[in-house]
């Protein structure tokens, strides 16, 4: 498992926000964030986040060890969440999904990019090339950050997934390239080195 | 090898057993697999030669998470046909089908049977969609799903890699089932 320590960011507006990995011990605070959550949002999660026992499954697969939980935290609340799901075996090896929640009050921050920018750094020490979201046709802000994130709509899949209620969606595949982009940071360090720039 | 679900004829008049595939035929799958060859093994999607890939495919079957129907002729496999459907979350309601023919048997519409039965399984299971997704490669796949109503649904560039780490574009297919 690749493990990482906690760490205070700060967004724009100077808030300080405690970034760490999820515990097996996060059961009552992700409870009282997922009922932050708009209830519209909360019907098109994957699984029932009002059911306990439910939420407690998935906290117990920390320890498979293919899945990066991460939360950010202000003042003890949980205000975000994120997974990266390493897809680890036979052709998707190199995949990761991932998945980002955040509170409305904090969607107009920077939060999302401090928390994909640690998603990132997670799935290159994973080794993983490729990341993948799953959007529903109804998750309009995933979709909208997503894009700001560059990352970039490849297929809708029609009528593909159900909701808790077995209503019928579509789903929007998107990715990013993690060797894409570091391919793009090692041209922009040879070019600057290329033509430095004069001060 | 257990009772047959039922016999069916290829394109050439030769019969064939169907079955669903079972703890007793650990070895048989195994076998199969490993008989087909490297050029074709290296596109799957796990590296089913190897006998903890199989053991989680039947682990996968008890645990009513897939259901695999295999084509047997004079006591061997010769194709294999997987439909795995989660159990919980947003994909219960769409099953994924894969499906392997011996190199042996192509052309003899065998994938083609053994899709459709795969089709009567996920009907029955009250199923919505079916999909399915290939390495651009594996141009069989889609010659076997397309006729059957699959339509593509998109293309993910340099999105997988084969068994020698080489990328691939993966090819997504879908099939609405009512």
């Amino acid at each position: 498992m690749v493990s990482e320590s906690s760490r205070t960011k700060y967004l724009k507006d100077g808030t300080a926000v405690i970034v760490r990995e999820k515990t097996l011990d996060d059961l009552d605070a992700s409870m009282q964030f997922y009922a932050s959550m708009p209830e519209q949002e909360r019907e098109l999660m994957r699984i029932d986040v009002t059911d306990r026992s439910v939420v407690e499954g998935r906290l117990m697969e920390i320890e498979k060890g293919n899945f990066f939980r991460l939360v950010a935290e202000v003042e003890g609340k949980f205000i975000s969440e994120a997974i990266l799901e390493d897809l680890r075996y036979g052709w998707m090896r190199r995949t990761g999904e991932i998945r980002i929640l955040i509170l409305p009050e904090f969607r107009d921050t920077d939060l999302a990019r401090i928390i994909t920018r640690e998603i990132f750094l997670n799935a290159a020490r994973r080794g993983l090339n490729n990341l993948i979201a799953r959007v529903l046709d109804g998750e309009t802000w995933m979709y909208d950050t997503l894009k700001k994130l560059h990352f970039k709509h490849e297929a809708t899949q029609k009528r593909h997934a159900v909701d808790l209620h077995d209503n019928q969606h579509d789903v929007h595949l998107m990715t990013f390239s993690l060797s894409g982009m570091w391919q793009d940071i090692e041209n922009a360090i040879l070019e600057s080195i290329a033509s430095p720039r004069e001060y | 090898m257990s009772e047959f679900l039922k016999e069916v004829s290829l394109t050439n008049g030769k019969k064939i057993g169907l079955k669903y595939l079972g703890r007793e035929d650990f070895e048989s799958s195994l076998e199969f697999f490993r008989r087909q060859p490297d050029s074709d093994r290296v596109y799957l999607r796990r590296d089913v030669t190897d006998r903890s890939v199989i053991e989680k495919r039947i682990e996968e079957i008890e645990n009513g998470l897939s259901t695999v129907i295999v084509a047997v002729d004079e006591g061997r496999i010769v194709g294999d046909a997987l439909l795995y459907v989660a159990q919980r979350g947003w994909f219960r309601k769409t099953g994924e089908i894969r499906f392997v023919v011996d190199v042996d048997y192509r052309g003899l519409g065998l994938g083609t049977l053994l899709a459709r039965e795969i089709f009567m399984v996920a009907i029955k299971k009250g199923l919505r969609k079916l999909e399915a997704t290939c390495m651009e490669t594996q141009t069989g796949v889609v010659m076997v799903l397309e006729p059957l109503g699959f339509e593509k649904e998109g293309v993910l560039k340099n999105f997988v890699v084969d068994l020698h780490g080489r990328e691939h574009d993966l090819i997504l297919l879908g099939m609405h089932l009512g």
